[in-house]
């Protein structure tokens, strides 16, 4: 047969096998492995890129905001929720997915990066920066196990090394606060530091100034213990006090921008979803002293009248939170000079001071808070003074109670005051889930899902460590 | 036209005619090809054909979609030959497009490849091509996400195999891969589209289907979940280099299939009080109220249109009977058109085709729109006997305007449902200050009216999908075949909030600008040889190169100056993300195939692959295929068995394998906002200063590509002549080392850990069955029968990991170990050890008479998919009248119905309509304190829904999963045709008129809308409804002409 087709077939192999080969040389190039270097991400980055995450975090989510100090308000009646999950809180309904995110980012996020930021600075040699990432830890941790009990650390943060961490006791967790606490006094007195610190929100910079925040923590974390170690943990309180903050200005505070995505996160909340209101409680507590406080903490109703919903009714025509807490400037407080005049007052009262003394401290304390926001009223602060006169004893420890409840408004530390003293006395809820005041969160689902080592069985009524 | 054949000694002229086997009617468009050539033409309307046949090439092949394809070796001396064509009942023995779009006899494949014609995508409306699969395909399981127009189609071939990575098929148009991209199929924002919804089905001319390992195994590792193959239709050169044209238009109606059942009883309040602003409808009951227009009464008459509601005895009482409005007057009946035209032709040497579309398609929701055009030019000449080039090139324009949905304050479904039946939404959304009106005094959720007024989200899709080749015939054994594509798209968002909108009350602008480009090359050598007279084999080694790249630059703006004026300068608070990702492959491959005697049929298939996501010393795999096709009824004496005129085993292994995501090998930092629960966030760049956070994400240096294993057993079998046809196919997978983001406990100091962990069993029977009760030159009546049923098991996750969470509202749905894929995960009731409901009979207790929620572990709460699904097809025609629809039954699979979970906590949903003091009901249950059976009454009222645990929002989430199983009548046809014979020999050479319906009957269990619904689009978090946007019902009259 005739093959008219095949002819120049040799010419035509050739050029197949050139095509193929320049193919499969290209093969090797197309397969460059710096192909899957990551365009987005930097691969490593400097302790001043992290530093300003790890602030914006935490005044953003533990020292202010929606997830934890939010539902302590709540529960204490500062506000009541009357809406979505914040109606839930109010009626004692915590449901443990509500936990997920402010769990894994302090963890994830928070606690990490500032464990990169030490490590970081350890090998630069930079001991100013170290000291903050300590500080800025122990703060953390202590937000954390106030809320939770338990709560891994010596295992934790390990990656791959170690997915399951145990859950360390509080009791191990609050020496573990003071160990950061006191390393990082240590490393932020050292005189040189290369680098500096950088990107600080909070102090700019400032080493004196962290210094005195670590002690003001180490007061506070002291004095938690109150139940649990009785008059030693107050005179340790009070031994922290004298190199803590000296006035207002030494606030750590982190103060917001007025843009939209700068903002105070409950401003945000309420203007997003508006589910919170102010508690009859408290405004009850506010109006019945006449407290000046009363015009920044909350705004006026639709009447022009402050009100509070009574916990659980979900009123929403209440007043809604006010300026100092609710503008989008609001600042969040980690840890505040008022704060530790009413450490001071309840440790002076509580290792037998002198009560003259403890009411000079309370007043102090409750005037620290009034310049603080802005409300200085001497007339009112007379009216006090006369007031407070006549107290003594469980009174005057009830009356340091409450205007310390007063004072931290929407801060963190109203919660643990109130679990350690059962000042002020609050009336439940009485169409809660349960009976009482939540004593502390639940841990989220996920870690119930993801780490056998969470303890079960936990309800709100359980109580942590200190607080039994 | 371009040089022709050349005319050396030798050649002969072939001519004749193909008819209808069954009709004896003429056989318009029959393929026929000079095998191991480019020549070939094509039947003209009344069956003829010619051709010149080369010389020393012998074998004719015909071909038909639907019939059973020919191959005739003309005598030498033979001009004339007419030839006779069966249908093909199963496509048992037609060729198909196989992998790398090689086309292949049906019957030499060892495994189960399903093809439908074209014009099964050209009767019923869908955006979506992919909705005009279901019910038609043994082993796929597909799920329209919403009734949105535009919304994007999951497509699940034969489980999954990857646990939160792509578990779609690729798609391939003509050998090339397209992408199917499919970004934000997310719980809030809008129904969004999967890419492979651009593409105009008028264009396709088949689809095949291929879904086990060996029928995918040389795409390699993008076709590990199965493959989409179209093809596309040709030029045909027809006697005479006519032209030919074909247009079709279809106008449809749709509204809404089925909607959550709504109270009108009571209105917005609580404690069965009135009261204005109120979330809730625990208020009073309408039919014993009136309104108040005194000022007193009557405090916020901007938002309450009618007056106050009071008592009818209250002294201010206008004696007017209180109103309720039905929301669903807010849904519109959609109008949808749709416009094809083509034209194609061509000469013994070059042919071409072109085409153009316009698809418009509204959606229920006033102002949802999708529009698609498409163009298209494609066309092929060969340059000699031996050498063909080809190319196409395709432009497609989409997008729509999207409406707001699902967990989202300005969801449209979200803020009508919510709404008191005693508040007018249609009274107006706006106030004359520019504020809103809605039910909740400006706050809470937007007015339905005005998000779709208000909050636009437009996409905005270019597309050019376009490829270029050739075919060389070297020798009379040996091909190259070529082939690059390239598929480029930019895909456009704009997204914005009025100020005063319940998502972003300051107002927002989202901006985004994607594009991507997947460049595809394959090279393809074949070579074929006879041994003896029986023994033909062919090899086939082939280059494959593949690169995608990615960018996508998004802006965000919050806090708008100027209302109305939605652009990025007109915000305070402005942020930019961008995002690249490149990938590129490289793969080696070979197919080696043997038969014997046309009888047995053996495939032998291995490719190697390098992939840049994996780790250097670990980015090269290799995986190989078998399958063997035993056709023995030609075995002797089974070939004379009259009642069994075809039968065929198969069998087949393959292994497949998938790469890794991009940039996983390491642990990079990145910056982000930081974001709390409720999405308020502080944006970095934040008071001038950058933010760095180390990945929540846990890369590693130990990846290894994952590994499918997949074991086919099948039979084709035809009996009766051609009467009954069974294509039975039992399947096992196993999936090993599946990559998977392993959620760990974030005290790790991550969110998640990348890594080769999980494994995943599937295990199912297929089977299709065809059927010719009726076949006579009027009557003639096929039914087809496709049954789908698979177990799959999530068999391994990572070392003390059990679960993973692939998405949740309200129920979680993950993998977990021991329990099938896309399985259900959340709180119940407390129960004894029986699994009876306990009851709360402590007097004392708030929630008396009541169960109580177990929030102590998660419960298994059934699984996503189905247990079986059988559809049954049936075409009935009579003359030039025929009859056609398609019953879907699907039986299992759960749905969160998570509208209903929490419309209860609202008091608005029809199962509330009781909750007066004498609506006493008993729950079933036993009692917690002795276990014995329940017998306290209760009204479930507020006290239930709103203040007690009877809603998703304060209680469990277990008893809102719902069966979502059902029988529907998918699609129902009528078409009249008229053939050009019948037209007077007009220049019409085809008239089809046609009515059609779609899911015009539904039957389920399911209390809400359409179960066939996913909050999650396309992804792989599958079985969630939370006010999603309502199926839809409709019905299409078209026309399709043919000249």
């Amino acid at each position: 047969m005739k093959r008219n087709i095949n002819t120049g077939n040799k010419l035509r192999m050739v050029l197949v096998m050139v095509i193929s080969a320049m193919l499969f040389h290209s093969c090797e190039k197309w397969i460059d492995p710096d192909i899957n270097q990551n365009p987005n991400q930097p691969a490593d980055v400097t302790m001043e890129a992290l530093l300003p995450f790890i602030e914006a975090g935490m005044a953003f989510r533990l020292a202010g905001g929606n997830e934890v100090v939010n539902v302590q308000a709540v529960w204490l009646q500062q506000f009541d929720g009357v809406d979505r999950q914040s109606l839930a809180f109010a009626n004692y309904v915590y449901n443990p997915l509500e936990a997920f995110y402010i769990w894994t980012d302090s963890y994830a996020e928070m606690l990490m990066d500032s464990r990169i930021l030490r490590e970081k600075a350890a090998q630069l040699g930079s001991p100013h920066n170290h000291g903050v990432a300590g500080i800025l830890s122990a703060f953390a941790l202590g937000q954390l196990t106030d809320a939770w009990g338990d709560i891994p650390w010596s295992e934790a943060l390990q990656g791959a090394g170690n997915p399951q961490p145990v859950f360390d006791s509080q009791e191990s967790i609050y020496l573990a606060i003071h160990e950061l606490l006191d390393h990082a006094i240590d490393s932020l007195a050292k005189e040189q530091d290369p680098y500096g610190i950088k990107g600080d929100y909070i102090y700019s910079g400032d080493p004196q100034k962290w210094i005195r925040a670590a002690h003001a923590f180490k007061a506070r974390y002291f004095l938690h213990l109150s139940k649990r170690k009785g008059s030693q943990a107050y005179l340790d309180a009070l031994d922290a006090i004298p190199d803590a903050f000296t006035d207002n200005h030494d606030d750590m505070q982190f103060n917001y921008g007025t843009g939209q995505g700068e903002s105070n996160p409950l401003y945000q909340f309420m203007r997003d979803r508006n589910d919170v209101r102010m508690g009859a409680y408290f405004i009850d507590l506010l109006k019945n002293t006449e407290d000046p406080r009363l015009a920044v903490y909350a705004y006026p109703d639709g009447q022009g009248n402050y009100t509070g919903s009574v916990a659980g009714q979900a009123n929403d025509q209440a007043s809604t939170p006010g300026p100092a807490v609710a503008s989008p400037e609001s600042p969040s407080y980690f840890i505040t000079y008022a704060e530790l005049l009413f450490i001071r007052a309840e440790a002076l009262l509580k290792t037998g001071g002198d009560e003259a003394q403890v009411k000079i401290a309370l007043e102090e304390a409750v005037a620290a808070s009034l310049e603080k926001l802005g409300v200085n009223d001497p007339e009112w602060l007379s009216g006090y003074r006369g007031k407070i006169a006549g107290m003594t004893g469980e009174t005057l420890f009830a009356e340091i109670m409450t205007q310390k409840y007063i004072a931290t408004f929407y801060q963190p530390e109203t919660y643990h005051s109130w679990r350690r003293t059962a000042y002020p006395v609050i009336p439940p809820n009485p169409n809660g889930l349960i009976g009482e005041i939540p004593r502390r969160f639940l841990y989220p689902t996920s870690e119930q899902v993801y780490n056998p080592n969470v303890p079960t069985g936990i309800s709100l009524t359980d109580r942590v460590w200190w607080d039994e | 036209m371009l040089m022709v054949v050349n005319s050396s000694n030798g050649q002969q002229l072939v001519s004749g005619k193909v008819i209808h086997a069954e009709t004896g009617q003429p056989l318009p468009g029959v393929n026929i090809l000079v095998e191991n050539t480019t020549i070939g033409t094509v039947t003209g309307t009344d069956g003829a054909y010619s051709l010149s046949l080369p010389a020393g090439f012998r074998r004719l092949i015909f071909s038909h979609m639907g019939m059973i394809t020919r191959e005739i070796s003309p005598g030498e001396d033979e001009a004339s030959l007419d030839i006779a064509m069966e249908p093909d009942l199963l496509m048992m023995e037609g060729v198909v497009i196989t992998a790398i779009g090689i086309p292949r006899e049906q019957k030499a494949l060892g495994y189960s490849v399903q093809e439908l014609p074209g014009a099964v995508f050209r009767q019923v409306h869908h955006d979506n091509f992919i909705n005009s699969l279901s019910g038609r395909l043994a082993g796929v399981n597909i799920v329209g996400s919403s009734g949105s127009a535009g919304a994007s189609s999951y497509i699940n071939i034969r489980g999954a195999t990857s646990i939160d990575g792509n578990n779609q098929p690729l798609f391939v148009v003509d050998g090339i891969p397209v992408s199917n991209y499919a970004g934000y199929q997310v719980v809030n924002g809008v129904d969004m589209s999967n890419r492979a919804m651009d593409l105009n089905p008028d264009d396709f001319a088949a689809v095949s289907v291929l879904k086990g390992g060996a029928a995918t195994a040389l795409y390699g590792l993008r076709a590990a979940n199965g493959a989409i193959v179209i093809t596309t239709k040709k030029g045909k050169h027809t006697p005479g280099d006519k032209i030919s044209a074909s247009f079709r238009t279809a106008l449809s109606f749709e509204r809404a299939s089925r909607l959550p059942p709504l109270q009108d009883r009571y209105g917005q309040g609580i404690f069965g009080s009135w009261g204005s602003g109120m979330p809730v409808s625990w208020g009073p009951r309408l039919d014993t109220c009136s309104y108040s227009v005194q000022p007193e009464d009557w405090q916020f008459p901007r938002y309450d249109a009618d007056g106050a509601v009071v008592g009818m005895n209250h002294p201010n009482a206008t004696g007017e009977p209180a109103r309720s409005y039905d929301p669903y007057e807010f849904l519109q009946t959609a109008l949808s058109q749709q416009y094809a035209i083509d034209l194609s032709g061509g000469s013994e040497a070059a042919s071409f085709i072109t085409s153009a579309s316009y698809n418009r398609s509204e959606g229920i929701i006033p102002g949802n729109l999708w529009k698609r055009v498409t163009f298209r030019l494609a066309g092929d000449a060969s340059l000699s006997a031996s050498f063909k080039i080809f190319g196409s090139a395709n432009y497609i324009h989409s997008g729509g305007q999207r409406m707001q949905k699902g967990s989202n304050t300005s969801a449209v479904m979200l803020g009508l449902l919510r709404t008191p039946a005693s508040f007018n939404n249609a009274a107006g959304y706006e106030l004359p200050d520019g504020s809103q009106r809605n039910y909740r005094h400006g706050s809470g959720y937007d007015n339905p009216y005005w998000s779709v007024e208000k909050n636009q989200f437009t996409d905005d899709v270019d597309r050019l999908i376009g490829y270029a080749g050739f075919n060389w015939f070297i020798t009379r054994w040996l091909t190259l075949d070529y082939r690059i594509g390239i598929d480029y798209f930019t895909e456009d968002w704009k997204n914005y909030f009025a100020k005063g909108s319940a998502e972003n009350p300051d107002g927002s602008v989202w901006l985004r600008d994607y594009q991507q480009r997947d460049i595809n090359s394959d090279l393809m050598l074949r070579a074929e040889h006879k041994f003896g007279e029986k023994w033909t084999t062919s090899l086939m080694l082939g280059h494959h190169l593949f690169e995608t790249y990615a960018h996508e630059l998004s802006g965000t703006a919050n806090g708008l100056a100027l209302p109305g004026f939605y652009h990025l300068v007109n915000a305070s608070d402005i942020a930019a993300t961008e995002y690249i990702t490149r990938v590129r492959r490289a793969a080696y491959f070979g197919i080696l195939e043997a038969d014997y005697d046309r009888m047995i049929f053996l495939t032998l298939t291995g490719r190697n692959e390098w992939s840049t996501t994996l780790p250097a010393n670990a980015n090269s795999f290799f995986y190989p295929s078998a399958s063997v096709s035993w056709i023995f009824t030609e075995l002797e004496p089974l070939n004379r068995l009259s009642f069994l005129s075809y039968g065929k085993l198969r069998f087949s292994y393959a292994q497949t394998a998938s790469d890794a995501l991009p940039y996983l090998t390491r642990t990079g930092f990145t910056s982000y906002p930081v974001t709390d629960r409720y999405s308020t966030r502080l944006n970095f760049p934040l008071l001038g200063q950058t933010g760095f956070t180390l990945s929540n994400t846990l890369g590693s240096e130990d990846l290894r590509p994952e590994k499918t294993n997949t074991w086919e057993i099948g039979t084709d079998l035809r009996w009766f002549g051609n009467r009954l046809g069974i294509d039975f196919t039992w399947f096992s997978r196993k999936s090993q080392d599946i990559l998977l983001q392993v959620q760990v406990s974030g005290t790790a100091g991550y969110y998640t850990r990348y890594m080769n962990a999980g494994e995943m069993t599937s295990e199912g029977i297929e089977l299709a069955l065809g059927l010719k009760p009726v076949s006579s030159t009027a009557w003639l009546w096929d039914a087809f029968f496709s049954f789908t049923r698979i177990n799959n098991e999530v068999t391994r996750l990572a070392p003390g990991i059990d679960a993973i969470a692939l998405g949740y509202v309200g129920s979680i749905l993950a993998a977990r170990e021991g329990y099938p894929y896309q399985s259900f995960f959340g709180y119940d009731w407390k129960r004894d050890k029986e699994g009876n409901v306990l009851i709360d009979d402590d007097p004392g207790s708030p929630s008396y008479g009541f169960p109580m929620g177990d929030y102590d572990s998660l419960v298994y709460e059934g699984k996503f998919n189905p247990d079986w699904i059988l559809g049954w097809s049936n075409s009935i025609s009579w003359k030039n009248l025929s009859f056609s629809f398609l019953l879907d039954l699907k039986v299992g699979g759960k749905v969160f119905n998570g509208t209903r979970g929490s419309l209860y906590y609202f008091g608005s949903h029809a199962d509330q309509e009781s909750r007066e003091p004498d609506d006493l009901v008993v729950f079933e249950g036993v009692k917690q304190s002795d276990g014995s059976p329940n017998d306290i009454e209760v009204v479930m009222g507020a006290n239930w829904y709103f203040f007690g645990e009877g809603s998703t929002f304060t209680g469990p989430d277990a008893p809102y999963i719902e069966d979502a199983g059902w029988l529907r009548l998918r699609e129902i046809t009528l078409s009249y045709r008229l053939e050009r014979e019948q037209l007077g020999n007009s220049r019409i050479g085809l008239l089809n008129l046609f009515i059609t319906g779609r899911n015009l009957l539904l039957f389920t269990p399911y209390s809400g809308i359409d179960p066939e619904t996913s909050l999650f689009g396309s992804s792989n978090v599958q079985g969630f409804d939370y006010y999603n946007m309502p199926g839809t019902k409709g019905i299409t009259i078209g026309l399709e002409m043919m000249f």
